[in-house]
């Protein structure tokens, strides 16, 4: 993201004295006045003050020393930089939503500057608009439509199929032999036509080359159907070719990005790229590449024999083809807006079953069964209208056009008609143009709608490449091989923001010895699961290193770091297919032996063997098969299988029943013995067994010590203890005979905090 | 008084609404140029108004929020305007000026230019709030009916605009959204 606007000269002109010859450090747009007027104008920032200019005049100066903070406010729908916000607060500028996140950045440069800091900030996020022409970027990616080069991307689509360039040659020449029968038949009509059917009073002597004509008439339609089989085949089997291979590419890459990318591209839209732009793409080739370049040579070839045939027939043949095809395309538009209309109407009606299948619970309770039926009635009733109106449309129109296309015959055989009687030309050779002139029509109907296909696959194939083009993060060039690694870790000074410019983690510095248990305590937000993240090496800190046995994270070769690394998450999830499978994810060498001990430490062993099946249960799509303590106790059975020297549970016992916590817990102090953990937990009762507890705070370490000693210090850790305490004790007080929670006592699960 | 008498309070006070009335309650302007609001004769600095139906009923339901950072102030809602028409001449002028800034939708008076292109709209207009271009993406997601005739339109960045009456924007600009509509 660009913070480094130029000024316009008439800008600089007025920014001059005031800037007292320092340097320009930053430089940002702005677009609305402060009473809500849109307007050009821009905020400087330097050392020592704010400057904001608009239309080319100077509005103001803010010395930065007069400033103790500045928060850019999102107001309901623009933003407004606000200087002091907890003093006496007064905007600097107003902006719309386009710069809304340019001034999220001035605020950690502006609060830099306060705090005497010289601001390094480099944005990193991208820009929505193409830099060269302000057109938005196509949705999730960098591509400029307008200005992206797309001959090179149909190049590259040619390039990235060289596989196939056997199978393209092939059917080049399958459709050339096609255009030579389709181009020969009509001849033959010819010939049998003049020769033949217009002899009359021949008697039998031209029966034998009737036969032979109409033979001829015969294999040429064979041979047609024969090479149109024998073109699909073909084509079908290049066109999977290509796809089979770029899927797998594309997916390979995906599969190599880190985190951070694959969550901001979010898997529908790279799910999309790997199934339905890969199939398009697959579809062009199929169905219109090989088959275009065929089709421009016939539409040249039999435009040559038609004009060759009679100058004057053939331009009869071309009048009414512009006026049809501009109507058409007019048409088209109109035609694509109904069914565009009526897809919203179908997606309309899906989403009400949708909805109300989803919470059909909710419909019962509340009896609201009678009043669903008539929404879904009214949703049906207008699909039903729209479908039947586009449909009207559709048939009644495109015969229309169809017979206007054709329009031109009717002047051929008119004028060729004159020629016939006149005896100055042949019937048949009349019928062959004609059928010549069909062929042309047909070639033009297709022509347009080549633009669409080609534009379409141009997107698709961008953004399949897009994909393929992104850097992976390179391994480190000698990594460390960790066969042994004790499980000391070492954070030194980590600052980490998922966007550059909020950091989330703020100069973490924290030893953990080996087999220590930590754990991380702190309000939502705080930055617990992002230290674990970065431990996870799911994302890399901004600054700073994490040391593991005094090594730096990075530095060891992936995989063989994953192998020491035991994760436990607050939602496992399972992958479709058996028990033991899952079990056997983490190391997929492990014996069958080995599977059954990790599951019995997970105190999984004896619900397993309660299920029909045993360990080879089908868990079905993401472990829905099983309750939720069951699938954790299978994700701790497959975090014990690699006997890791690092655990991180993360909210390990969140989502089950006390009952069911006790039992995890007791597996996952068995896991832990003897190992680095790390352990985040909502409940703070379940990590009394930790060594030491860190207490984080907006993304800084606040508190370290044993429970004792931060008790002692009734600082944050004390004040979550005691809130925790007030809760428990309120849904004791629920749940008590008498109370007005119910008899059943569930509901205070957790049991209370440690004391 | 028994048990449950006790829980209906308690229930009437956190149900209860605090509506303003301008013989309770005096906005101002700050020194740094914000709202600022004297309710019952205490100073209570900064506040944010907020709609509660802004979509349906924007002068209607303002809820007047704490905004000021300093204030330790258990309370986050000081109260209700119910109906804008109670607050007359500068009263209403601070208010009308303070929920203008806080929902910046332009209206647009009238559409210079459009075009479609690869599922992007180009717009050129003229609003209420000046001359701008804006590109909408997605159609169906971005394109909200008011109700008689009215229109929010959302661009790429996240700006909103209305169209006022939307049978008046033009025939083509018309035929490029009404099957949204």
């Amino acid at each position: 993201m660009k913070l480094d606007y130029a000024l316009p000269e008439a800008s600089s002109e007025a920014a001059g004295a005031a800037l007292g010859g320092e340097e320009i450090l930053y430089c940002l747009p702005y677009d609305l006045t402060p009473d809500g007027k849109f307007t050009e104008g821009f905020l400087v920032i330097t050392m020592t003050r704010l400057m904001v200019l608009r239309e080319n005049r100077l509005e103001k100066v803010v010395p930065i020393a007069s400033l103790s903070g500045v928060c850019c406010g999102e107001l309901n729908s623009s933003g407004m930089l606000e200087a002091d916000p907890s003093g006496d607060p007064f905007p600097i500028v107003f902006f719309t939503m386009e710069h809304m996140a340019r001034y999220s950045m001035a605020e950690r440069i502006i609060t830099d500057l306060i705090e005497g800091v010289r601001p390094g900030i480099v944005s990193t996020d991208d820009e929505k608009k193409c830099p060269n022409c302000g057109r938005p970027f196509i949705r999730n990616t960098r591509i400029c439509r307008h200005c992206s080069d797309r001959v090179g991307v149909l190049k590259r689509i040619w390039r990235v199929s060289r596989p196939c360039w056997g199978y393209y040659a092939v059917l080049l020449l399958l459709f050339w032999a096609n255009s030579g029968f389709m181009l020969y038949s009509p001849y033959v009509s010819k010939r049998l036509i003049d020769e033949v059917l217009t002899q009359f009073g021949a008697g039998g002597r031209l029966m034998g080359h009737l036969l032979w004509l109409v033979a001829l008439t015969g294999l040429c339609s064979l041979a047609t159907t024969l090479i149109g089989a024998v073109r699909e085949v073909v084509s079908a089997k290049a066109s999977n070719l290509f796809v089979r291979d770029l899927r797998n590419d594309i997916y390979k890459k995906v599969q190599s990005m880190p985190l951070g990318y694959i969550e901001e591209k979010n898997a529908g839209d790279l799910m999309h790229r790997i199934n339905g732009d890969t199939g398009r793409i697959q579809q062009f080739i199929q169905n219109v590449a090989v088959q275009a370049v065929n089709e421009v040579c016939l539409f040249i070839g039999v435009g040559i024999v038609v004009v060759s045939f009679n100058p004057v027939m053939a331009l009869l043949i071309m009048v009414p083809i512009p006026i049809a095809l501009f109507i058409t395309n007019r048409i088209r538009t109109s035609v694509r807006m109904r069914y565009n209309k009526q897809w919203r109407w179908m997606d309309k009606l899906t989403d009400t079953l949708n909805n109300v299948f989803n919470g059909v619970k909710v419909v019962k309770v509340f009896g609201q069964e009678e009043r669903e039926v008539r929404r879904f009635e009214s949703v049906a009733s207008s699909v039903r209208d729209i479908t039947c109106k586009t449909e009207q449309y559709v048939y009644t129109v495109f015969p229309i056009i169809k017979f206007l296309i054709g329009f031109g015959s009717y002047f051929v055989t008119i004028y060729g008609g004159m020629l016939v009687l006149g005896q100055r030309m042949e019937l048949g050779e009349l019928m062959q143009f004609s059928t010549y002139a069909g062929y042309l029509y047909s070639r033009l109907d297709w022509f347009s709608m080549l633009p669409r296909h080609i534009s379409q696959a141009i997107t698709s194939a961008q953004r399949v490449f897009e994909v393929m083009d992104e850097d992976v993060p390179p391994e480190p060039a000698a990594p460390l091989t960790a066969e042994n690694i004790r499980g000391e870790v070492e954070l030194d000074n980590v600052t980490f923001g998922y966007k550059s410019y909020k950091s989330v983690l703020k100069n973490i510095n924290l030893g953990v010895a080996s087999g220590e248990t930590i754990g991380l305590v702190g309000h939502s937000g705080a930055g617990k699961s992002t230290v674990i993240n970065l431990l996870m090496r799911l994302y890399k800190a901004d600054e700073g290193k994490i040391l593991i046995d005094g090594s730096d994270i990075e530095d060891y070769a992936m995989d063989d770091y994953k192998n020491h690394l035991g994760v436990v998450l607050q939602e496992s999830y399972l992958f479709s297919g058996s028990i033991i499978n899952n079990i056997r994810y983490a190391r997929p060498d492990a014996s069958d032996d080995e599977c059954i001990r990790a599951a019995k430490i997970a105190n999984a062993h004896d619900f397993i063997l309660g299920l029909p099946d045993g360990y080879d249960t089908y868990v079905g799509e993401k472990g829905q098969r099983l309750s939720g303590g069951e699938r954790q106790r299978i994700a701790i059975a497959r975090a014990v299988l690699s006997d890791p020297k690092i655990m991180i549970l993360d909210e390990a016992t969140a989502s089950v029943d006390a009952e069911t916590e006790q039992q995890i817990q007791q597996a996952l102090g068995r896991i832990t013995a003897g190992r680095t953990t790390f352990a985040i937990a909502h409940r703070l009762s379940t990590l009394k067994n930790a060594n030491r507890l860190v207490v984080l705070e907006e993304g800084r370490i606040a508190e370290v010590g044993s429970h004792n000693e931060l008790m002692a210090k009734d600082g944050i850790y004390a004040g979550l203890v005691r809130a925790q305490r007030t809760m428990t004790a309120l849904s004791v007080a629920i749940d008590a005979p008498g109370g007005h929670g119910g008899p059943s006592g569930k509901g205070g699960r957790g049991g209370p905090p440690p004391r | 008084m028994g048990n449950n008498e006790k829980n209906e309070n308690k229930m009437k006070a956190y149900a209860d609404i605090n509506y303003l009335s301008p013989d309770k309650c005096e906005f101002y302007k700050t020194d740094g140029g914000l709202l600022g609001l004297r309710l019952g004769g205490e100073d209570l600095g900064r506040v944010a108004l907020l709609r509660m139906f802004p979509l349906r009923k924007p002068e209607k339901f303002i809820s007047v929020r704490r905004e000021n950072r300093e204030r330790s102030d258990s309370r986050v809602e000081y109260g209700v305007i119910e109906d804008l028409a109670a607050f007359t001449g500068e009263q209403r002028a601070l208010i009308d000026e303070e929920l203008e800034r806080r929902y910046f939708v332009p209206e647009i008076t009238a559409v210079t230019n459009v075009k479609e292109e690869y599922g992007h709209t180009y717009w050129t207009v003229e609003t209420t709030a000046g001359g701008r271009s804006f590109t909408v993406f997605d159609m169906n997601s971005n394109l909200l009916n008011l109700g008689g005739g009215r229109v929010m339109i959302v661009d790429v960045d996240g700006n909103r605009y209305i169209f006022p009456d939307v049978s008046k924007i033009g025939e083509k600009a018309l035929r490029l959204i009404e099957i949204w509509i």
